[in-house]
């Protein structure tokens, strides 16, 4: 049974169609991205498997449970983190996590004093005193603390400094160690790269593309520089070569990814003194795919 | 501190201002200048012949416990009546709505982040402020050059209209700039709304205690009510009080401009200390956390209203000792009606407006739930293992128990501060609250609506207040027009028996408990199946 199963899911405001037959699927142990740009539906689904949201159409499981009817069973055995944490103001950091660990279940003291450490949180201060990024550790703090099988992040890091991601990020691949479950959603394309298995990009709505980075890897573009002794001519005309500039034997262009063994092969004939090529980035796939090709 | 640039973009602001609020701010000038011509015409249909509305005058001029509600009665005319009998009620409005816009326009922006974005777009650091003030004092003014027309539209004189006008602005422009004051000095907008409204009541209170014919009628000096009072429209014009209510505004406006140029964005100067680092052992549930909101409004709205209980019973054994002690008020003592006696008509009065008071306090403590909302506060419960009925009801027992809890407890006060003086103590102390306790169906009913409108129609949930403002109209036409048993009938306060007045406890009262519990009821199950907006 898979911890996250998403079937043809479809969401409706009012006319708008947020959520076009989405498909979803994430298996136990796995650390899955979300990605896709502002306004794409991450947060939709994610409130959707949150009970948050009432869904139109389609099939959504998580743990085995419906998320609208049993959400409350279902609660106890998840932590969220959401996108944009807002806290009661009277009440301090401390005092928020500990309500939310006794609500959530799975609180663990020691694990509260280690992330309180690291975090360098200091819980004593009221909540309306803190800033976004510290808000956003207190809300990261009260899911961690909780000893729960599935995690679920929407743009966890977004006002954290580049030390307190990394701490996150460690804080992760120790839930991955320990073979719970976490959905991530971002569009901090470095920490989906470093952290997950797979992804799923969605974009106005629907999937357009899933599975890991290898197999997406292989639908992008590596890019390469290259300085030739000879100037090189018809490497325009070679299928693969896209965005080529050529300034005599000074040659930049991006190639699709199985096309390189030709293209190398093309290019030896030239005499090449210096290569570079860079490998595809997530950045490159989303322009591939948000930008106008 | 103070550059030409701290007021930039001030008219930007003030455009976006009034376009939001294009159709808010036209409806609340519309009904207080409505309000006032509708009495001024109620007046003119009822009392047009002269000799009818001397008695009238007369009746009320010496009915002490009508004069301390509303105030000595400063003139017959028609002008004189109005003021007299819209002058208070008038005045809270005007207050609550400058503590309205002004905080709608400043906190609440505030906390949602939309002034972050406003003032870094190179607007000066006082524009903000400035442009609420501008907006809210310009209401203000427009209401009060519109009652005026409004006034001499049905033939009453046009400068006493104007100063009668001037005067409600005068009032409401005072607690605009006093708004103004302590929104720099709170953290939210919700404890800037409780406090503003606890001090026009407590400014009530002073006026109360400080009534015309009472022997401490200087304290009436004390209280802003007691100015517009003083000015007597129609009754003499006493403009320079014009000159206290502008000193004061000066000063306060100066000085929310002086904190707002201190503070940082976003904080309140009563700085913050720190709090506990871990959670009392009692907040482990939905409830607790819902006491953990509701706890200081309730706190604040106890202290307030033992005080006024104490007041205003006090005040009413001044008024009993007035009237009996004269042979003269026998006529009067038949006059008021029944079996009751001249107290007990005194606490009807009482207890009947300020029901609504506690009827827009159930409204406040049932629209938590509301702004609990819309700052996504309540999303980290509910992804919790807080079951969304468990949240709703965790909050609406406060919002049904709180506003009870006040009521017999202001009841109690009242009574045990009367019967003290009268050493009457255990009988008056319970005929009081039990007479306080037939008012909470109709109460609850405004629980209900608000339930409703939260649960079923989330964004119109202020519609709530509306439904307020329409009941408070209600009953004034009722006292006036012989209106429509079954537009009387709308307001839930129509079917409250009068106990103190010799009313006996009829099926009426129980259909309205179950209205309320129906609309609650209705509301929950609404709550459960729509979507959390975010």
């Amino acid at each position: 049974m898979s911890v996250i199963e998403i079937k043809d899911l479809t969401k409706y405001y009012g006319k708008h169609q947020a959520l076009n037959k989405v498909n979803l699927k994430v298996e136990e142990g796995e650390v899955y991205g979300f990605i896709g740009p502002n306004g794409a539906g991450k947060s939709t689904t994610l409130r959707i498997i949150l009970g948050m949201l009432r869904k139109n159409d389609g099939d959504v499981k998580i743990m085995g449970q419906d998320p609208w009817k049993d959400a409350v069973q279902l609660h106890r055995r998840l932590a969220y983190v959401p996108g944009e944490v807002n806290l009661w103001p009277k009440l301090t950091g401390g005092e928020v996590i500990d309500l939310l660990g006794r609500l959530r279940g799975g609180f663990s003291e020691e694990r509260l004093e280690e992330l309180i450490k690291i975090f360098k949180m200091d819980p004593t201060k009221k909540c309306s005193a803190y800033s976004t990024g510290n808000k956003q550790k207190v809300a990261l703090i009260a899911a961690l603390v909780c000893d729960v099988e599935l995690y679920i992040f929407d743009e966890p890091t977004l006002g954290l400094d580049p030390l307190m991601e990394g701490v996150f990020r460690k804080e992760v691949k120790k839930l991955k160690k320990d073979g719970k479950t976490v959905l991530l959603s971002s569009h901090i394309l470095s920490e989906v790269e470093a952290l997950c298995d797979r992804v799923s990009i969605i974009r106005e709505g629907e999937i357009i593309e899933t599975g890991t980075f290898e197999e997406l890897r292989h639908l992008t573009r590596t890019s390469i520089t290259v300085d030739t002794l000879k100037p090189t001519s018809g490497l325009e005309e070679l299928p693969g070569v896209h965005n080529l500039t050529l300034e005599g034997t000074h040659a930049h262009f991006s190639v699709d990814t199985e096309k390189i063994d030709s293209i190398l092969k093309y290019m030896t004939q030239y005499g090449i003194k210096s290569l570079l090529s860079a490998p595809p980035t997530l950045d490159e796939l989303f322009i591939r795919y948000y930008g106008d090709e | 501190m103070r550059s030409r640039d701290d007021y930039s973009g001030t008219l930007t602001i003030i455009r976006l201002m009034l376009k939001r609020d294009k159709i808010i701010i036209p409806l609340l000038i519309l009904f207080m200048v409505l309000l006032v011509a509708f009495v001024a015409a109620s007046f003119i249909n009822l009392y047009s012949d002269e000799t009818v509305r001397m008695a009238f005058y007369l009746q009320m001029k010496n009915n002490p416990a009508v004069v301390s509600l509303l105030g000595s009665l400063l003139d017959p005319s028609i002008g004189g009546l109005t003021v007299w009998r819209i002058g208070f009620p008038a005045s809270l409005i005007m207050g609550l709505m400058g503590v309205f816009l002004m905080v709608r326009h400043t906190r609440s922006e505030e906390r949602k982040g939309r002034l972050e974005l406003i003032n870094s777009a190179g607007v000066g650091r006082q524009a903000v402020l400035s442009a609420a003030l501008v907006t809210t004092f310009a209401v203000n003014l427009i209401i009060a050059v519109l009652i005026c027309l409004g006034l001499a539209a049905q033939g009453l004189d046009v400068y006493n209209s104007l100063v009668m006008g001037m005067s409600l602005a005068a009032f409401g422009c005072l607690f605009t700039s006093i708004t103004g004051v302590v929104i720099q000095l709170t953290e939210n907008s919700g404890d800037a709304r409780y406090l503003m409204a606890g001090l026009l009541v407590g400014f009530f209170i002073v006026r109360v205690f400080g009534w015309d014919d009472g022997d401490y009628s200087w304290v009436s000096w004390l209280s802003p009510y007691g100015w517009v009072h003083h000015i007597g429209p129609f009754a003499g014009n006493e403009m320079w009080i014009f000159g206290i209510f502008l000193f004061f505004i000066i000063f306060m406006t100066i000085m929310a401009y002086w904190l707002s140029s201190m503070r940082d964005l976003g904080a309140g100067i009563i700085s913050q200390r720190p709090g506990p680092a871990r959670a009392s052992n009692y907040l482990r549930s939905s409830l607790a956390l819902a006491w953990r909101l509701h706890r200081g409004m309730l706190t604040f709205w106890i202290i307030i209203f033992i005080l006024m209980g104490i007041m205003l019973g006090f005040t009413a054994q001044t008024i009993t000792d007035m009237i009996s002690g004269n042979p003269q008020f026998v006529h009067l003592i038949l006059q008021l009606g029944g079996n009751a006696g001249i107290t007990d008509s005194y606490f009807t009065m009482m207890l009947s407006f300020l029901s609504l008071i506690f009827a827009f306090y159930a409204i406040l403590a049932t629209l938590k739930l509301q702004s609990q909302e819309s700052n996504r506060y309540s999303e980290m419960v509910l992804t919790s293992s807080v079951s969304r009925n468990g949240w709703a009801v965790s909050n609406m027992i406060f919002a049904v128990f709180a506003p009870a809890l006040v009521l017999i407890i202001f009841a109690l006060s009242m009574g045990l501060s009367y019967g003290l003086l009268t050493n009457d103590i255990s009988d008056v102390t319970i005929r009081i609250v039990g007479a306080a306790l037939m008012y909470l169906p109709a109460i609850w009913v405004f629980t209900g609506i608000s339930m409703l409108l939260f649960g079923a129609f989330p964004r119109l949930a202020s519609l709530s207040w509306v439904a307020l403002a329409v009941i408070v109209v209600i009953d004034l036409l009722g006292e006036f027009f012989d209106i429509n048993q079954w537009i009387l009938n709308i307001s839930p306060f129509t079917h409250i028996p009068q106990l103190l007045a010799g009313d006996t406890i009829k099926t009426p009262i129980i259909l309205l408990s179950i209205v309320a519990a129906l609309l609650v009821l209705m509301g929950l199950l609404a709550y459960q199946r729509r979507d959390i907006m975010g």
